[in-house]
């Protein structure tokens, strides 16, 4: 979250997004309410009309760093971070 | 009512009142009158950008202008009509991405206000997504 906050909600060249794989909205309405996400969120069954059903990890936590494209540029949390601050830092 | 329902609702009562539409703009001495449409304002508000009665845009200083037309580009009214096409450059940028059309559907997005979810839309079109797939698990 402090990362987030530090290096992407205020950077108008990234936007990110949660992709929830709770089958429980509940159970995720609970966990983004109780953690204050302030991210928008496509949940479980909008997975698929999201296009984000072709991106799906084998575990989570996952991080992708997709272009506007759909190309994946980056995974790993700290490899998306890093490669993020790199593409944009003229943009910020 | 969240703040950007608010925004819009204000917008469109705008709209109704023609404000979007051309306003009389007057010279600094007050000698000089055109019409012409806002259609932005820098940062710090040293120049504007209208788009003439003919078509043509034109960007000049903003000390050029009446103390009125001054007020008026710091006023809410003016912040309203630049929010709204803001918006709508963004809407249409990202309908040009493949992520971003996707995401813009109504109710693929959502955000969480106060303990409940609530439908979401993007106000900007970014050149990159970070996509954090997660489970409360």
């Amino acid at each position: 979250m402090k990362q987030y906050q530090a290096e992407i909600a205020n950077n108008p060249a990234v936007e990110m997004i949660h992709v929830s794989l709770d089958r429980d909205k509940n159970a995720a309405q609970k966990w983004a309410a109780k953690e204050g996400f302030p991210w928008p969120t496509v949940m479980m069954d909008k997975i698929k009309e999201s296009g984000f059903e072709d991106y799906m990890p084998r575990a989570v936590p996952n991080y992708k760093l997709l272009s506007k494209d759909g190309k994946i540029v980056a995974e790993g949390k700290a490899k998306v971070f890093a490669k993020a601050a790199e593409l944009t830092k003229e943009e910020t | 009512m969240n703040l950007r329902l608010l925004l819009a609702t204000a917008s469109l009562a705008l709209l109704s009142q023609g404000s979007l539409t051309a306003r009389t703009w007057t010279s600094a001495d007050g000698s000089k009158t055109f019409e012409g449409k806002l259609r932005a304002v820098d940062e710090n508000r040293i120049t504007v950008s209208v788009l003439m009665k003919g078509g043509k845009l034109v960007t000049f200083a903003t000390s050029l202008l009446s103390e009125k037309d001054n007020a008026f580009l710091k006023g809410e009214e003016a912040q309203m009509i630049l929010a709204r096409l803001a918006d709508e450059g963004a809407a249409e940028a990202l309908q040009n991405q493949k992520i971003g059309k996707r995401l813009t559907k109504a109710g693929i997005l959502s955000k969480i206000e106060g303990e409940v979810f609530a439908n979401h839309q993007l106000t900007r079109a970014p050149e990159y997504y970070i996509v954090y797939f997660s489970a409360s698990w």
